[in-house]
């Protein structure tokens, strides 16, 4: 009998072997890819976890959990659902980058990416959920230079940061260790909030530790940028969950889920105050970005299930908006070879469907209204217990939104410049498929709300 | 004649003292000298230094496979660094054959001093907070003056990181701050897999920067042509 861990840690590596031989026939290697991804996706949303089930004359036992070196993997439904969901975002991500070169080592370090991220969420040990994240963390920063030449600030800046996040990480869990061994001193416990403090601010991008995301949208492809910010983002907020369900003493201090909102806060302030000074779509996409994920954290920061249920929905619409944008971007820039405002003009008449993707799924990402990041966004606005930083959130989404819609105007704009040529038809086809997802989202968010309740249903720490 | 191991053994008996120096050295010529060979051979003698502090607190064995992953990474650091530094080489004796003879010429001018100066002046100043935070916070489970070097190691990473923007220097910044971390948080955590994941973090932060140095060193050549 086989049991889930390894298979979904160790089949997409061995795929990745193979795909990374083959990095040079790009289609082949996206199929392939995509497939492998596909496959792993239909593992986690479709088999049972409460027992076993033959596959291809295979005992699969996805729930069972498993041992190595004393360590315990095993899959939960929460990361069940995430993996599916980050899997599926994959295959939609591969399957584009064939057509739209997002760089040849996307498609191996992708599934080896995703594989070292399903080790880090199915570990049972925080430690080496840590350290799982940080050599996954690690092998992105190839993918972000990927074959480009001249050094790319942004891989080398997501090394640093993501590497200065992981002592404070390990060193705040080991303060915990240490008191349970020495429960009369509470002064470990203030030292490890503070440590976890940081080093969940330095991941989740917290203002002043933001600088990465924006360096990370603006040098590496469109496309590796939305599927990096989706998968650590998500694992992210999941390893954060899973601390709190585990050390009551986390879960029920109130400045902790306060710190929660004014991170949020911050970080919804300087994206959507940032975006507005953009005239470069890769840049507003990263504080976009920063804006939605401050959004979410607000969401986490509501001491409720339903915000951590509003805060989980964003995550998904998010990533779906952020995904169409970032392909919006990627055929653009694929085909006019700039994305800043100026060099745009007219491209909208060329590229309506590119066009219409990236501000689409710009909008989304300020969460306007008929789009998948509306339904969310709505929702925290109502649970947040503070005026002034619902007050906060509109205004963050409402800046996203005016940066693309003056974008927008660019990509329309009068222009003498040369002809630009037509879309690829692949692309275009995935792109309208995402729009309709997008739109079909927000105006029917309950289609994932099930799901989504299942996601928060599994931590009882709010209840 | 001795094995490796005993050697370091040997060498492990030395006082702290003079192997904490040597860290306060090896850390900042990092900061100070821009020259990338100066800058390495710092570096190596910083992974040996740490092995020889480790030795007393977690197994020899363990210790030594430090010293060997921090080789390592020395060694794809030198091989990155020498064959950027020939590409360059060849490019400004292109340029040299073209006529423009001043890129041949790299004297100790005033910038240079100044820049030095101003590294140097960062690290007395940085160098005299951190003493100040390792008397007021100490590190409560290791011996003061090793706490001191894990300060020291941590703040000096740091600083490399704030002062320069190439991967090859920058990337040792970091391995500096990790090796201050891993002398803090091996005697801590003596597990075997989380020994063995730091060695995988630090030979991937080598590559990684080696990566990186290599893109950069790719476009130069081109950029100076244009």
């Amino acid at each position: 009998m086989i049991t889930g861990p390894p298979l979904l840690i160790l089949l997409p590596l061995a795929f990745a072997s193979v795909i990374l031989l083959l990095r040079r026939w790009t289609p082949l290697a996206a199929l392939l890819a995509s497939a492998t991804a596909l496959a792993m996706a239909g593992l986690c949303l479709g088999l049972p976890l409460n027992r076993p089930i033959s596959v291809l004359g295979w005992q699969v036992a996805l729930g069972q959990p498993m041992m190595v070196l004393g360590r315990e993997f095993a899959l939960g439904i929460a990361n069940s659902l995430a993996l599916g969901f980050l899997w599926l975002i994959a295959a939609v991500a591969f399957l584009f980058a064939w057509r739209i070169p997002q760089g040849n080592l996307f498609f191996a370090l992708g599934l080896v990416i995703l594989s070292l991220l399903g080790a880090a969420m199915m570990i049972r040990h925080f430690v080496f959920a840590v350290l799982f994240l940080w050599v996954a963390n690690l092998v992105i920063v190839f993918i972000v230079q990927g074959e480009q030449q001249g050094l790319r600030r942004g891989a080398l800046r997501y090394l640093v940061m993501v590497s200065l996040a992981v002592p404070p990480l390990l060193t705040a869990l080991w303060l915990i260790d240490l008191h349970a061994v020495n429960p009369d001193n509470p002064a470990l416990l203030r030292q490890a909030v503070v440590l976890l403090g940081i080093g969940f601010a330095i991941l989740l991008a917290v203002v002043p530790f933001h600088s990465w995301v924006s360096a990370l949208a603006t040098d590496a492809p469109p496309i590796v940028t939305a599927f990096i910010l989706t998968a650590i983002n998500t694992v992210v907020i999941l390893l954060m969950l899973n601390l709190l369900q585990s050390y009551s003493w986390l879960s029920e201090d109130p400045q902790v889920f306060r710190l929660l909102r004014l991170g949020g806060a911050s970080m919804a302030v300087v994206g959507g105050g940032l975006a507005l000074l953009q005239r470069n779509f890769s840049r507003l996409m990263g504080y976009a970005v920063l804006s939605d994920m401050g959004c979410t954290l607000m969401a986490l920061g509501v001491i409720s299930s339903a915000g951590l249920t509003a805060a989980v929905l964003q995550v998904v619409h998010r990533s779906v908006g952020l995904l169409l944008a970032a392909m919006g971007l990627a055929a653009v820039r694929h085909q006019v070879g700039s994305d800043a405002f100026d060099g745009l003009s007219r491209v909208g008449r060329r590229l309506p469907i590119a066009v219409a993707g990236l501000v689409l799924g710009g909008l989304s990402l300020g969460g306007m209204p008929l789009t998948a990041g509306f339904p969310s966004r709505w929702a925290i606005y109502r649970l947040l217990p503070e005026q002034e930083l619902g007050l906060a959130m509109l205004l963050s989404g409402g800046a996203v939104a005016l940066a693309y819609l003056r974008g927008l105007g660019a990509l329309l704009g009068f222009s003498t410049q040369s002809q630009v040529k037509r879309e690829s038809i692949v692309a275009s086809l995935i792109i309208v498929g995402m729009i309709v997802l997008c739109l079909g989202l927000g105006i029917f968010p309950q289609w994932l709300l099930s799901a989504v309740q299942r996601v928060a249903g599994s931590f009882s720490f709010l209840k | 004649m001795p094995t490796l191991p005993q050697v370091l053994a040997r060498l492990s008996l030395l006082t702290i003292t003079p192997t904490i120096i040597g860290l306060v050295v090896t850390a900042s010529v990092i900061v100070v000298i821009r020259d990338w060979r100066l800058s390495l051979a710092a570096l190596l003698g910083q992974y040996v230094l740490v092995g020889l502090l480790l030795m007393r607190l977690i197994q020899p064995q363990v210790a030594l496979t430090k010293v060997l992953i921090g080789d390592l990474v020395c060694v794809i650091l030198y091989l990155t660094g020498r064959l950027v530094g020939q590409d360059k080489e060849r490019s400004v004796s292109e340029q040299e054959y073209a006529g423009d003879s001043r890129l041949l010429f790299s004297p100790l001018n005033e910038t240079s001093l100044a820049d030095f100066a101003f590294r140097l002046m960062a690290v007395l100043f940085v160098g005299l907070v951190v003493y100040g935070l390792s008397r007021r916070y100490p590190l409560s489970e290791l011996p003061s003056d090793m706490g001191f070097a894990c300060y020291w190691l941590g703040s000096m990473g740091l600083l490399t990181l704030m002062l320069t923007e190439e991967p090859l220097k920058a990337g040792m910044g970091l391995l500096t701050v990790v090796a201050g971390f891993e002398l803090f948080y091996s005697p801590l955590e003596r597990s075997l897999s989380v020994a063995g994941f730091l060695g995988i973090a630090n030979f991937l932060i080598a590559l990684a920067i080696s990566y990186l140095e290599a893109s950069r060193a790719e476009q130069t050549p081109q950029g100076e042509k244009g």
